[in-house]
């Protein structure tokens, strides 16, 4: 997705991956109320399943995708003077990409392991 | 009756400043409308826009108590006092209550307000169905008062992009019509990060709306029109 992206996608972009965080999220809330009490044990044992893990990893993408589009549309909206919107969109884009990497380096720690 | 009233002539004033006036004898039944009527006849270097008094033809809109609202339809005695009455927000101001909506009007230029026909004009006349006539119903009715476009704030942010709750409502207005044949076009021309997806649902254009239109229902429409040319 480029700075410039267009409006259309990046709202469809952005209600699809909300969708997918709610699911997410609410299928974990309801795995946590049926698995209680959580221990360490148990929630490795449900993260490392490859299955899991792939669904997990797509929410996390979603939620940086997500943020990205939130961002972005709150700079476009109140960052005025080209330079200072430039910084920012950059600034985000290079936080978003860390953690993206991070998420990526903890992933496979996981599937080493 | 107590009123606060946004004064400003460029050609005198330094800045804008706020008068006070009194007027007395005010019946349950007056308009706004007639209010300043009677305050302009106090001081009559006074000015604002008026017309048909009867919320029709949206020459009126101005600022009341920090809503945009129809001078005309808004009885005096339902306000709370110091009727405060500014020019509506985000417009550039000519005098007084009077502004300029020269950008209000760009916008509705943009998405061509009218019906487009590629195919042979039919030689008595366009039927529609009372369905295709029924979707039309809360879109034709704007009046272009302006009260909704000066009363959102992704307009007051980006005035010149935006296109602003009453063009939007007008693209949806011509999207609608089951006569009119530039769908893909106007679809293209509101895609973008700025002409129509600055909306991000506060609603306030519904709230202020003099006809009880709903442009914010029209540009989700539009969205959808996109969603279903996109897939």
């Amino acid at each position: 997705m480029s700075l410039q992206a267009q409006g259309m996608r990046t709202w469809l972009l952005q209600r699809l991956t909300a969708i997918y965080i709610a699911i997410y999220f609410l299928s974990l809330i309801v795995w946590c109320i049926f698995n209680s009490p959580v221990t360490y044990n148990s929630w490795y044992t449900l993260i490392s399943q490859p299955v899991v893990l792939v669904l997990t990893i797509l929410f996390y993408l979603s939620v940086l995708i997500h943020a990205w589009v939130g961002m972005r549309d709150i700079l476009v909206d109140y960052a005025k003077p080209t330079s200072v919107r430039f910084v920012l969109l950059t600034g985000l884009a290079f936080a978003l990409t860390a953690m993206a990497t991070w998420l990526l380096l903890i992933v496979i720690g996981l599937v080493k392991v | 009756m107590r009123f606060k009233i946004y004064r400003y002539n460029p050609e005198k004033d330094q800045k804008p400043y706020m008068q006070d006036f009194v007027i007395d004898n005010v019946t349950d039944d007056m308009m706004l409308r007639d209010a300043l009527l009677i305050i302009k006849a106090q001081d009559e270097t006074f000015t604002f826009r008026h017309s048909c008094g009867e919320g029709v033809c949206g020459s009126d809109a101005v600022n009341i108590n920090g809503t945009n609202g129809l001078a005309c339809k808004i009885r005096c005695s339902e306000l709370k006092q110091p009727i405060e009455v500014r020019p509506v927000p985000s417009m550039p101001v000519i005098r007084d209550l009077v502004v300029d909506m020269e950008q209000f009007y760009h916008h509705y230029r943009a998405v061509k307000p009218y019906l487009t026909v590629t195919d042979p004009v039919p030689e008595v006349e366009f039927r529609q169905t009372p369905e295709q006539r029924e979707k039309l119903d809360g879109l034709y009715e704007c009046i272009l008062c302006g009260c909704c476009t000066t009363s959102c704030p992704s307009f007051w942010w980006n005035p010149d992009k935006f296109r602003g709750p009453a063009a939007l409502l007008q693209a949806y207005r011509f999207l609608a019509d089951s006569r009119d044949q530039a769908t893909a076009e106007r679809l293209q021309e509101l895609d973008g990060p700025y002409r129509m997806f600055r909306c991000h649902s506060i609603m306030n254009c519904v709230n202020v709306c003099p006809k009880g239109l709903n442009p914010t229902e029209a540009i989700h429409s539009i969205k959808k029109l996109m969603v279903k040319d996109l897939v």
